[in-house]
């Protein structure tokens, strides 16, 4: 992936860094593991039944299984491109959601790096609007790229209170 | 330090106060319900009065607003200290209200609001009225003078604009007054209620153990009394109407028992909604609503980014809308259908859970599932209406969207004023290359858009409106 932020608006369609799979991963997977883990230890704990804990544990690792493989769609379905007067972002998996933000509109640029995304050195790219319901976050950016991106786009950002 | 500035120069920056009345209103609105907890828990009254005012007191004392050349400066807060900030050349929209209460005492509360989060609003509650409007004044006449005269080394030698004259646009009698009420959506329903109360009536007499003709009188009545309630209603909100130009601003005067004067920036109207239902065809009127980028969502005192004109007869529409506007004419846009495809989809949409339903019901219990069936029938005639009435039409302006069986709903959006555009489509319009298409604006929470629309189209529209706000 470029990152050198100049050459981030020259509209050429791009991905997110793989690595943000494993962050969606561990987020969809995480809750249904646990609750499989205190299923089996409640069942062993009260001696219930044996079928209850095949069923406890099949359930629980195809939910999981199901978590990890739906984190990998939503990369692979994402898609950003960055022009030189807005930015199209492109995702979903069951429902897709495509959106146009001009960079005129942008009233604000947040960066947002949760622990686990620290750890892997992304970063997410919230451009903000006036409006609520516009959809311009780009996560799973290389901390350069994001930092360049954002660099960049400050310098593009609306001037005036652009409402 | 002084509670009561002279009205004529709002300018002179040195930190005020509300008007005293406010701490004995706060008391009061407060400590009614602690009244009730402390007098139970056997403290004495005096004690009560002595603390929860003094509370009151210190809060309003602690509250001060400085006039500055270019902004307001709310000072607020006892031990945690709030600063408040707002540039007059951000301000969206000025309200003042006028509470019975607060006519009765010469008072006004004002609100200044700037776009999108509560953050952004200033509650100046209450002023006395003088104060109030020549403040309101001063802020709107800032507005563009800040840009303006920037670099002015002394501020403080700006002074205030002469008031630009005002010309009335739009007023609404009594009597049309209460055809908005008597014909709005509420009453609609209550009328459909009405025809249902009869076969209502005689299928539960029995159960309920009423006889028919007195339940039947008993249902007509309750909807009498809900049907003069929204009448009521609608003529003490909008009594004395008055809407009118000054200038730019869009000013908007209204209410019997609280007075509520808007003001609003023309360029800054963000969406603009009209809307019917089948009484109000028949009248040939319509109701009006626009909203600016102040405040998302209710709060008291109801929805503020949001101004309503409850009755227009629709052959003024298009003189009150270039007004609005300020175009020099408007026509309504001919609205382009949406694709066949959508019929479809929007008569299965409205038929295909039902008839689930009650093919289960059928099973269960046949006379429910025959009803339901009934009801999931009625589906395809009001999938068809439904396509017939929805479409989207862009002109060089403005971006339209229209929709609704029975409550129509036109919804005007200004280009100009797109802030971002999306598209979403679910698994069953991806079949049938359909896309749902919604455009955001500032501050409202709702995005104005259309369903299964053609994915050619939505997305040529995705990708063009939001980049021509900018030309």
């Amino acid at each position: 992936m470029n990152t050198r932020a100049n050459d981030l608006l020259d509209g050429t369609e791009q991905q997110l860094d793989p690595k943000i799979a494993i962050v969606w991963a561990v987020g969809s997977a995480a809750p249904p593991l646990f609750l499989t883990i205190a299923a089996v230890v409640t069942i062993l704990a009260v001696d219930a039944p044996e079928w209850m804990l095949g069923v406890a544990l099949f359930g629980g690792v195809a939910l999981t299984l199901a978590g990890v493989v739906w984190a990998r769609m939503a990369w692979a379905r994402w898609r950003w491109t960055a022009w030189p007067d807005a930015v199209e972002l492109r995702h979903g998996v069951l429902r897709v959601h495509e959106s146009v933000v001009p960079y005129h509109r942008i009233q604000q640029i947040d960066i947002v790096r949760d622990p686990l995304e620290r750890v892997l050195g992304l970063s997410s790219v919230i451009l903000r609007t006036a409006s609520a319901s516009s959809d311009a976050k780009i996560p799973g950016l290389p901390e350069a790229t994001a930092d360049g991106l954002r660099r960049r786009l400050l310098t593009l950002a609306g001037v005036d209170d652009a409402v | 330090m002084q509670c009561d500035p002279p009205a004529l120069e709002p300018h002179q920056s040195a930190p005020r106060r509300t008007h005293p009345l406010t701490a004995i209103a706060g008391f009061a609105a407060f400590g009614v319900g602690v009244l009730l907890v402390v007098t139970t828990a056997g403290f004495g009254l005096d004690l009560f009065l002595t603390f929860f005012g003094g509370l009151s007191l210190v809060r309003w004392w602690f509250r001060t607003y400085e006039v500055g050349p270019d902004e307001l400066i709310v000072r607020d807060g006892v031990l945690s200290r709030r600063i408040q900030v707002v540039p007059y050349r951000r301000v969206q929209q000025v309200d003042i209200r006028r509470s019975l209460l607060m006519q009765i005492f010469g008072l006004a509360a004002l609100r200044i609001e700037t776009a999108g989060s509560q953050a952004g609003t200033v509650d100046l509650a209450m002023l006395d009225v003088g104060t109030a409007e020549s403040l309101r004044t001063w802020v709107l006449s800032r507005r563009t003078a800040g840009v303006v005269d920037n670099a002015d080394p002394n501020p403080a030698a700006a002074t205030l604009a002469a008031p630009t004259p005002e010309v009335v646009m739009f007023a609404i009698s009594g009597g049309r007054l209460v055809l908005a009420g008597v014909t709005a959506s509420a009453v609609a329903f209550v009328a459909a209620f009405v025809v249902a109360a009869v076969p209502v009536a005689v299928a539960f007499s029995a159960s309920v153990g009423i006889a028919a003709y007195a339940l039947t009188l008993w249902l007509l009545f309750l909807a009498a009394v809900v049907a003069a309630l929204s009448t009521i209603g609608s003529l003490l909100t909008y009594a004395r109407y008055t809407l009118s130009l000054a200038g730019d601003d869009l000013r908007l005067t209204h209410g019997a028992l609280e007075r509520r004067h808007v003001t609003l920036p023309r360029a800054r109207v963000q969406h603009i909604e009209i809307s019917d239902n089948p009484l109000r065809r028949a009248f040939g009127v319509v109701s009006v609503s626009f909203r600016s980028a102040a405040s998302i969502g209710a709060d008291r005192g109801g929805a503020t980014g949001r101004v309503d004109i409850p009755i227009v007869n629709r052959a003024d529409i298009p003189g009150l809308l270039a007004a609005l506007m300020g175009a020099r004419s408007w026509t309504p846009p001919e609205l382009q259908p949406r694709p066949t495809a959508a019929r479809r989809r929007g008569i299965v949409r409205r038929t295909a859970p039902l008839l689930a339903l009650a093919a289960i019901l059928l099973v269960i219990e046949p006379i429910a599932g025959v009803i339901a069936f009934g009801v999931a029938v009625v589906g395809i005639p009001w999938g068809v209406a439904a396509h017939r009435r929805a479409g989207h039409a862009v002109t060089p302006s403005i971006t339209a969207f229209g929709a609704g069986v029975l409550h129509h709903r036109l919804h005007l959006v200004p280009i100009e004023r797109i802030q971002s555009a999306r598209t979403v489509q679910s698994p069953f319009q991806r079949r049938v290359d359909l896309t749902t298409f919604a455009l955001d604006i500032a501050g409202s929470a709702s995005a104005p858009g259309l369903y299964d629309l053609d994915v050619e189209a939505a997305t040529s529209l995705r990708r063009a409106l939001p980049r021509r706000a900018l030309e």
